[in-house]
């Protein structure tokens, strides 16, 4: 597909809003050509959506992200808070942006009637500005404790401030916990013969990936209803987006998704450039593409050795994971780390590539499929296997777009949508690749979908090895470009260009932009508003995980507690990333 | 382009069960024979036997020295600016101008440049900025100490004479 068709395809959504949405609704467009609606009031926006999500030519049946930002300024009208809507059409592949300005008071509708996988989002929006949802289920704090006060991403919120709290937050299904009257349940925590036992995983469980943290009810031992607790790992990486400049936060963005760093590096300088609209050098883009396919065949390497090992199947782990060490080793070898890589700048790369990495790369494309073909022979026909994860922590096709779930899991379920082809950033319009989905949405098909994109990844990496072309790797744009460090020693001008760049930082013409790579795990976003300067107004990451945890809250439901381990692997649920 | 369906469903093969545990048993049992009978290996011994990282490899820091024995490091600060986990501090002095060999290129000097090794992240953005070519960092990995407080590195213990990282 072209890159132009998808533009073309948005050019024509556009004139649609802007027929039929934009009459007494303000409509303009973001740095990327992307529309934005400011809808006129609390109960205008939920409507809108609703027409939206039904209009036969426009389609909007996927919300990508519910964000806020904070208005103190009073640049975007007089009213406190802007919250943002991210909108996408699965047919069309068009995005749209819809802003409303509320007061602290004011409460907007809760969209959990039109996507159940609002209730997460909207909740952070409350736990991080306060802005309550008018019908949400269950409004509480998610990324924060429940007895935390202030609200972190308001603009007066110091950004060293913090609370410790000595416990965790009793056990809970989804309700108030502190509520006394709710803990009734607890007495029968030890009775062998209740059905209603309470359960506790995590967040320190070997097989809960980090610090994630399952509290479900059992009967038996089937799972009736189960509750997530996220934010074991929030590190406020939102809030010092906002108040570190945007060549410091580069660092940041290693540890949010550890498990394939560069592709996040390499996602939030290419906002970054889009945003002051830098066009990249040709050796620069294929250099990323490699990058981008290396760190996907990592995260996929991860996902199936862990989700084996987690199931007892130990073989597969060991195996896999050589490949994953001689990639790192490339990796290292790149930019001198091999987990948090901090590889990428904003207009190029850290370093070029060294001159034995295309040989090893070579060398890896031609082995590495071997590899697959060993761990099919090892799982894919294997009847235990099977057995274990056939019609497990099944996700119906409408549950995964009611729950926005992206990714890998997205295609299991059977919903052909790839951001590569459908909406191709760099040259990925120029290399031949096929599109993975599954039909069942079952552990057992998200494992096939990883195994076979891990070939795919493979088959981009030969074509870019083939087409890489030479040439500088840094653009040569005064505004981010480094200078060289030789240089820097001899030149004066130089060295006063060099000093500006690292003292005030990157200046950023004031815009917003929205845009989002195809990661491992599914679309990796970022939403940056800058009003200028070298720091962003609002710095917004639209982690994968975050979607994919809420959905598994319904797709255990009914499993067995071993079928929870094997559902909660399949998902590769990355603790850094789901609560950054 | 196309898209790929990897829906499958059981096929007989794999429905009688034992056909594919051989099958895995004999993948099994290739590795086993590669590292036991032709001693093919994946592992390193490893406090014996160092793992070597590339010449990028960002590890400990130091503070390169000139000829004579004299810390690179003017006291620009603009390591400390640019540090994202700001784990740099400097306290910045002016050389005594008798006991100057440098004239206005060393002007200025460090009196203390402590580096906090637990806050720091190994991003390796104050060795890209350093003007001086002064901070750099090693190929040293091996960190661990007995106190948090010994992992707070002054200049005496970072001033070296280094050829390449170390």
């Amino acid at each position: 597909m072209e890159q132009s068709e998808f533009v073309q395809r948005q050019a024509i959504a556009t004139a649609r809003i802007h027929d039929k949405y934009s009459e007494d609704r303000q409509l303009i467009m973001d740095a990327m050509n992307e529309p934005i609606l400011w809808s006129t009031s609390a109960t205008d926006a939920f409507n809108l959506m609703k027409q939206l999500q039904s209009d036969e030519l426009l389609n909007f049946d996927y919300l990508t992200d519910i964000t806020a930002y904070d208005n103190v300024d009073g640049q975007d009208g007089p009213k406190r808070f802007v919250v943002v809507y991210q909108l996408f059409s699965t047919k069309t592949q068009t995005r749209l942006r819809i802003k409303l300005a509320i007061d602290p008071m004011e409460t907007p509708e809760s969209l959990t009637p039109l996507w159940p996988g609002a209730n997460w989002l909207e909740r952070e929006v409350y736990d991080m500005f306060g802005v309550k949802f008018k019908g949400h289920p269950n409004l509480r704090r998610i990324l924060m404790d429940e007895r935390f006060t202030g609200f972190p991403l308001r603009k007066e919120y110091p950004l060293k401030q913090r609370e410790q709290f000595p416990d965790n937050v009793p056990l809970h299904l989804g309700s108030h916990p502190l509520a006394k009257e709710e803990r009734s349940d607890e007495k029968y925590l030890h009775d062998f013969y209740n059905p209603n036992v309470l359960l506790n995983i995590g967040p320190a469980h070997p097989a809960m990936h980090g610090t994630l943290r399952i509290m479900c009810r059992l009967n038996g031992e089937t799972i009736e209803d189960a509750a997530c607790e996220i934010g074991y790992l929030h590190r406020g990486m939102e809030k010092l987006g906002e108040n570190k400049t945007y060549h410091q936060w580069i660092v940041y963005t290693d540890r949010m998704n550890y498990c394939s760093a560069l592709n996040n590096n390499i996602a939030y300088c290419m906002t970054v450039e889009n945003l002051m609209g830098i066009s990249i050098t040709e050796r620069c883009m294929w250099v990323r593409m490699i990058l981008m396919e290396l760190s996907r065949i990592i995260d996929h390497i991860i996902c199936v050795a862990i989700n084996a090992l987690d199931m007892g199947a130990m073989t597969v782990f060991w195996l896999m994971y050589y490949w994953r060490e001689e990639a790192y080793t490339m990796i290292e070898s790149l930019c001198g780390m091999r987990l948090t890589t901090t590889a990428t700048r904003v207009g190029g790369m850290a370093y070029d590539l060294p001159e034995d990495f295309i040989p090893r790369l070579k060398k890896f494309v031609k082995e590495f499929p071997s590899c697959l073909v060993e761990i099919h022979g090892l799982l894919t026909g294997n009847r235990i296997w099977i057995d274990r994860t056939k019609n497990v922590g099944k996700l119906s096709k409408e549950d995964a777009l009611k729950f926005s779930i992206t990714g890998p899991c997205l295609r299991a379920s059977g919903i052909d949508l790839d951001l590569r082809r459908d909406r191709p950033y760099y040259a990925y319009h120029q290399v031949k690749f096929d599109v993975v989905v599954g039909s069942h949405g079952d552990v057992f098909e998200r494992y096939l979908v990883r195994m076979e994109e891990m070939r795919q990844s493979v088959r981009i990496i030969e074509q870019c090895i083939q087409r890489l072309p030479g040439g500088p790797i840094w653009v040569d744009d005064p505004r981010v470009r480094i200078p060289e460090k030789i240089d820097v020693y001899t030149k004066m001008e130089v060295l006063i260009h060099h000093f500006k760049i690292f003292m005030e930082g990157i200046n950023v013409p004031p815009g917003e932009l929205y845009n989002a790579v195809e990661g491992p795990n599914g679309e990796l976003g970022f939403y940056i508003l800058s009003k200028g300067g070298p720091k962003a107004w609002r710095m917004r990451v639209k982690a994968p995980s975050f979607m994919l945890f809420q959905s598994f809250e319904h797709s255990v439901v009914g499993d067995k507690i071993p079928d929870a381990i094997a559902n909660l692997g399949s998902l590769n649920i990355i603790a850094g990333e789901l609560d950054r | 382009m196309a898209t790929i369906n990897v829906s499958r469903n059981y096929t007989m093969r794999e429905k009688f069960y034992l056909p594919a545990i051989f099958q895995g048993l004999r993948i099994t049992l290739k590795r086993f024979i590669q590292g036991f009978v032709f001693h093919k290996k994946y592992t390193i011994m490893y406090p014996e036997e160092k793992r070597e990282y590339s010449q990028r490899f960002r590890g400990m820091h130091f503070i390169s020295l000139d000829e004579n024995n004299i810390e690179n490091c003017t006291a620009c600060l603009l390591c400390e600016t640019v540090c994202p986990s700001e784990c740099i501090h400097i306290v910045a002095d002016e050389r005594d101008p008798a006991q100057n060999p440098y004239g206005v290129r060393k002007e200025k000097r460090p009196l203390s440049f402590d580096i906090d090794a637990i806050r720091c992240c190994f991003c390796g953005f104050c060795e890209e900025s350093c003007p001086k070519d002064a901070i750099k960092l090693s190929r040293n990995y091996e960190l661990s100490v007995l106190s948090r407080g010994e992992a707070i590195y002054n200049l005496d213990h970072l001033k070296r004479k280094v050829i390449g990282r170390g």
